[in-house]
C-alpha cells in the first residue's frame, strides 16, 4: 500500500510569547519559546496543566493568532488555519450527522468523486476501519472515532499534524492501542507529528525528541533526545532512565521523603 | 463467569410445561397493562363523571353527560359536519404555519449567522414577540376582512415566533469545537453553513417547528371564535349561542385530540430526522 | 371572601344556583332602546319605588349584556332573577333547562327588525336576493325573520349564501361590499336609513310583531312574586312616561342605551311599549318555536302556554 503523502517541511518556531488578557488581569501562557522541528520527526511535548502546550499547539495550527514572535513553516509564516497543519483534538470531533466515510472526506474539495472515494477508502484502510465506512459516529468506541479523527486529517495530506493531548479520552489500555496505531501510521505517512500530552511515558514512546515545558508562563526546560530504537520497550533500561529523568523535573521534591533520617 | 447459555434458557417452573400459549398470554397482559396504565386516569375520570351525571348531580345545561357527548360527537362525526370543521381548521392552520415557516426559518439563520442581520431586526422583533397573535384580530379583521387570508395571518403571526426564536437559538450554540475544526480544515463559510451549522441546529429547529404548529393550532382556534362560519372554533362559538354545551365540548375535545396528533407526528418526524441524538427518556 | 366566592361558583356549577342575598334583585339587560321604559323608570327612581312598595330596603342589582346569549349563560349560572332578552334566546335558554317563565314582553315593533341592503344596491325586492351573500346573526330573532321573508319571495336558506355576523357589523360589511343584504334590528335602522346609506328591502309588517321578552327565573317568581309585579308596574309607567314625553325620556336614558337622543326619538316611533301578553303575541311565539325547532337551533321543544306567566300584569295596570 502506498499513498502519496505531502512533502514534510521543518517548522520553526521563536522566539515566541504569549499572554491572554482575562478580565481579572494578565496571564502570561508561554514565555520566549523557541524550537527547531525538522521534516519527518515525530516530537512529543509534554508538561503540567495549564503550563501553555495546548496553547503553544494552537498557534502553530493556527487557531491562535495574537502572539509575539513568530512560527514558520518551510520559511512561511502562519497566518491562520490550514489543511497544511492538521490537527487531532482531544475529542474526536466528528461530525454525528455524518458517516464515517463522510467525516474522513469532509476537509477534501476540488476532487473528482471517484478519487474522493479511494482517498478515502485507502485512509480507512489504513486506520483499520474500512468495514466501519458507512457507520455512524455514535455506534463507534472512543478509540475508533478517534483513528477516524486520524484518517481525517491524513486524508488532506498535510505537511505537520498536531496532536492535542489524543489519546487523554480514552481508557489506558485503548490509549496504548492507540499510540502503538499511531506510531505505525506515522512510519507509513512520515508526516511530521507534534504530541501535546502530560503523560510522561507516552511521550518518551512516541517522540524522537521530549520537549519538556515548565509550569506558567511556559518555557522550554529542556529537549531530551530518545535515542531508543522502535519498537520501544517501556520496561527497558534506557526507558525508564529517560522516565526517571524527566519525573525530576516535575517532581524533585518528592523524591527524598526520608532524607533526613537516619 | 457463569455459562450465558444457561441463563438465557427460560426454567420452567415444577411441575408446569412450557406453553407457548401461556407465554403469548403473558407477554399480551403485560402489553395490556402497560396500555392500562396510559389510559386508567382518563377512563376513571370519565366514569366518575358519567356517575355524577346519572345522579343529577351535574346540571346538563353546565356539563353535559360523558354518554351525552358521546352521543352528539356520533352525529356530528356521521353527518360529516366534524370532519369538515376539522378539515377546514387544519387547512388554515397548514396555510399559516407553511408561511411562518417559509418566513421564520430563513430569517431565523439569517439572524443567527449575520450579526448586522441580528442587530437590524433585533428591536422590532423584540417589540413584536410579546403581542399575544390575539390581541391582532382586531387589525387583521380591518386589513383583511373577515375571509381566510385574516385567520392565516393570526396563524402565521402564532407560529412564526417560535420558529424563529429556536432557529436563532440552534444557530447561535453551534458548538464551538466544531467551529474550530471546521476553520482547521479550510471548510468554505457555504459548506460550514449547510454542513455543520444547520445539522447541528436541526434539534433546535425541530423543536420551533413543533412548538409553532402547536401556538399555530391554539390561534386558528382563537381566530374562529372571533370571525368565522365554519372550523373547530367557530362550532364551538356556535354551540355556545345556541346554548349547546355538548357540542362545545366536542368541540375542544376534537381540538384536543388534533393537537396531540399532530405533536406525535412531529415527534416521530424528528426521531427520524435527528438520529444522532440521544435523548433522556424520564425512566 | 375570595373562598367563599370560589365554593360558591363551584356549588353553582353543581346546583345551579347561587346564594342570593335576600335584598337584592337580580336585573339583566342590553342596552337597546326596545328596554326603554326600564331605563326610564331606572332613572325616575320608579323602579326603586315601587320595588320599596313590596320590600323595604331593597336594591337592584344591574348588568348589561352584549347580546342574549351571554345573558342566558349568565341564568344558566343562576346569576339573575329577571332578564331583557329576545324571544330567539330566550326560547333557546328554556329549552335547554334554564327554568323561566315569560311574565311580559318589552316592546314589539314590526318594522324594528328589518333585512336591508344598502341605499345604492340595485336590489329592490327579496326575490332578487337568489345566489345573493346576506347577513344574520345566527341564534337571534333575525333569523326568524330571513326565513319568513324568504319563503314569502318563494326562496329557501339554500339559495342564498348565509354570513353569521353581528349586528353591529351588518351595515359595514354592506357598505364595504363583502356582503349584498343582511338583516338587522334597531337602532341600526334607523341611524343608517337617516343617513341615507341603507334601504329596507323587507320588514317584520305582517310577518313578524318583532317582539322581544321580560323573562324571570321560576325560582325567583315563586319566591318573590310581588316583586316582579313591580318591576312590571315600574315598566308601565316608563311606557307611559316615553309615550307622553319622548323627548325627554330620549335625554334621560341616553346613557342607558348608549345612543344619541334624536336618534332615540326616531326609534321610539316604531316601537310600542305595552307589557301585556296578548294572544297574538302568544301565537307569534309559537310559530317562532316552532321555525327554530324545524332548523335545529331548539333541540328540545318549549310549551309556550305553559312557558307563559300572563297573571303579573293585566291591561289597565
Amino acid at each position: 500500500m502506498t499513498i502519496a503523502t505531502a512533502v514534510s517541511e521543518p517548522l520553526h518556531i521563536g522566539p515566541l510569547s504569549k499572554t491572554f488578557t482575562l478580565p481579572s488581569g494578565s496571564v502570561h501562557a508561554l514565555r520566549d519559546i523557541e524550537l527547531d522541528i525538522p521534516a519527518g520527526r515525530f516530537i512529543s511535548i509534554v508538561g503540567t496543566s495549564g503550563c501553555g502546550k495546548s496553547t503553544l499547539l494552537r498557534i502553530i495550527a493556527g487557531l491562535e493568532t495574537q502572539y509575539d514572535g513568530q512560527v514558520t513553516l518551510g520559511g512561511a509564516g502562519i497566518s491562520g488555519p490550514s489543511l497544511d497543519r492538521g490537527v487531532i483534538f482531544q475529542e474526536h470531533r466528528l461530525l454525528p450527522w455524518l458517516t464515517v466515510e463522510a467525516n474522513v472526506a469532509f476537509g477534501l474539495k476540488n476532487l473528482p468523486k471517484d478519487e474522493i472515494r479511494q482517498l478515502v477508502a485507502e485512509h480507512l484502510d489504513l486506520v483499520g476501519l474500512t468495514s466501519f465506512a458507512k457507520a455512524y459516529p455514535h455506534q463507534l468506541s472512543g478509540g475508533m472515532a478517534q483513528r477516524v479523527a486520524i484518517a481525517r486529517a491524513l486524508v488532506n495530506k498535510p505537511k505537520l499534524l498536531l496532536l492535542d493531548e489524543p489519546f487523554g479520552a480514552l481508557d489506558a489500555m485503548t490509549k496504548i492501542q492507540m499510540q502503538q496505531e499511531i506510531l505505525r501510521i506515522w512510519e507509513v505517512e512520515q508526516t511530521t507529528m507534534i504530541l501535546v500530552t502530560h503523560d510522561i511515558d507516552e511521550a518518551i514512546y512516541l517522540g524522537d525528541e521530549v520537549v519538556v515545558m515548565s509550569a506558567r508562563p511556559g518555557t522550554v526546560k529542556m529537549v531530551l533526545p530518545v535515542p531508543l530504537p522502535r519498537p520501544r520497550d517501556r520496561t527497558s533500561p534506557g526507558f525508564v532512565a529517560l522516565r526517571k529523568r524527566i519525573y525530576h523535573e516535575f517532581f524533585a521534591e518528592l523524591e527524598q521523603p526520608f532524607a533526613y533520617k537516619i | 463467569m457463569t455459562s450465558q447459555a444457561a441463563m438465557t434458557i427460560e426454567q420452567p417452573r415444577e411441575g408446569e410445561p412450557l406453553n407457548p400459549f401461556i407465554k403469548a398470554f403473558r407477554m399480551a397482559l403485560s402489553k395490556l397493562r402497560d396500555g392500562a396504565v396510559y389510559v386508567a386516569l382518563s377512563v376513571l375520570i370519565v366514569a366518575v363523571w358519567q356517575y355524577l351525571s346519572a345522579i343529577g348531580f351535574l346540571k346538563p345545561m353546565l356539563l353535559p353527560s360523558p354518554l351525552k357527548i358521546g352521543d352528539t360527537l356520533l352525529a356530528l362525526t356521521l353527518s360529516g359536519e366534524l370532519f369538515r370543521h376539522l378539515g377546514i381548521s387544519f387547512l388554515r392552520v397548514l396555510e399559516g404555519f407553511a408561511i411562518a415557516a417559509l418566513v421564520g426559518l430563513p430569517l431565523g439563520i439569517a439572524i443567527g449567522l449575520s450579526r448586522v442581520v441580528d442587530q437590524s431586526t433585533d428591536l422590532l422583533l423584540q417589540l413584536t414577540k410579546p403581542i399575544p397573535p390575539i390581541a391582532w384580530i382586531p387589525l387583521s379583521i380591518l386589513w383583511f376582512g373577515i375571509g381566510e387570508s385574516g385567520k392565516v395571518f393570526i396563524i402565521f403571526l402564532g407560529g412564526v415566533f417560535p420558529i424563529l426564536i429556536n432557529t436563532v437559538d440552534g444557530i447561535r450554540q453551534t458548538d464551538q469545537r466544531y467551529v474550530e475544526l471546521a476553520r482547521v480544515l479550510e471548510v468554505t463559510r457555504g459548506r460550514f453553513i449547510l454542513k455543520v451549522v444547520l445539522p447541528g441546529a436541526l434539534p433546535a429547529i425541530m423543536t420551533g417547528i413543533r412548538v409553532g404548529l402547536m401556538v399555530s393550532w391554539i390561534c386558528v382556534v382563537a381566530a374562529e371564535l372571533i370571525a368565522a362560519t365554519s372550523g373547530l372554533g367557530y362550532l364551538i362559538m356556535d354551540g355556545r349561542q345556541l346554548m349547546q354545551t355538548d357540542q362545545v365540548l366536542v368541540g375542544m375535545l376534537t381540538i384536543g385530540a388534533m393537537g396531540k396528533l399532530l405533536d406525535v407526528v412531529l415527534r416521530a418526524a424528528e426521531s427520524r430526522l435527528v438520529t444522532w441524538k440521544t435523548t433522556f427518556q424520564g425512566k | 371572601m375570595k373562598l367563599n366566592r370560589i365554593l360558591a361558583a363551584a356549588a353553582a356549577l353543581f346546583i345551579g344556583a347561587t346564594a342570593v342575598q335576600a335584598d337584592e334583585i337580580r336585573i339583566a339587560t342590553q342596552p337597546m332602546p326596545h328596554y326603554a321604559p326600564l331605563f326610564v323608570a331606572k332613572q325616575k327612581k320608579w323602579l326603586d319605588d315601587e320595588l320599596a312598595k313590596v320590600k323595604p330596603g331593597i336594591e337592584v342589582k344591574w348588568t348589561s349584556f352584549a347580546a342574549g346569549p351571554p345573558m342566558n349563560e349568565s341564568f344558566a349560572a343562576g346569576q339573575q332573577d329577571i332578564g331583557l332578552l329576545g324571544d330567539t334566546p330566550a326560547l333557546i335558554g328554556k329549552s335547554v333547562g334554564i327554568d323561566t317563565r315569560l311574565i311580559g314582553l318589552t316592546s314589539s315593533g314590526p318594522t324594528t327588525l328589518a333585512l336591508v341592503t344598502g341605499a345604492g344596491s340595485p336590489l329592490k325586492d327579496p326575490k332578487e336576493l337568489k345566489g345573493k351573500k346576506v347577513a344574520v346573526t345566527k341564534g337571534s330573532y333575525g333569523q326568524h325573520l330571513l326565513a319568513l321573508v324568504l319563503e314569502k319571495a318563494g326562496l329557501t336558506q339554500n339559495d342564498i349564501e348565509l354570513v353569521n355576523l353581528p349586528n353591529a357589523e351588518v351595515v359595514p360589511a354592506i357598505l364595504s361590499g363583502a356582503i349584498d343584504a343582511g338583516v338587522v334590528w334597531e337602532p341600526v335602522i334607523s341611524k343608517f336609513e337617516s343617513q341615507k346609506l341603507i334601504k329596507v328591502l323587507a320588514d317584520g309588517t305582517g310577518i313578524k310583531k318583532g317582539i322581544l321578552l321580560i323573562v324571570g327565573t321560576s325560582d325567583f317568581l315563586s319566591k318573590n312574586p310581588d316583586e316582579a309585579k313591580a318591576v312590571l308596574r315600574a315598566y308601565v309607567r316608563g311606557a307611559e312616561f316615553i309615550r307622553s314625553n319622548p323627548k325627554e325620556a330620549a335625554e334621560l336614558i341616553s346613557g342607558d342605551t348608549n345612543l344619541a337622543p334624536d336618534l332615540l326619538v326616531q326609534v321610539f316611533g316604531r316601537l310600542a311599549f305595552n307589557p301585556v301578553i296578548h294572544d297574538d303575541d302568544v301565537a307569534d311565539i309559537k310559530r317562532t318555536e316552532a321555525y327554530l325547532r324545524t332548523v335545529g337551533i331548539l333541540k328540545a321543544p318549549v310549551d309556550v302556554d305553559s312557558w307563559v306567566e300572563r297573571g303579573l300584569i293585566t291591561e289597565g295596570k
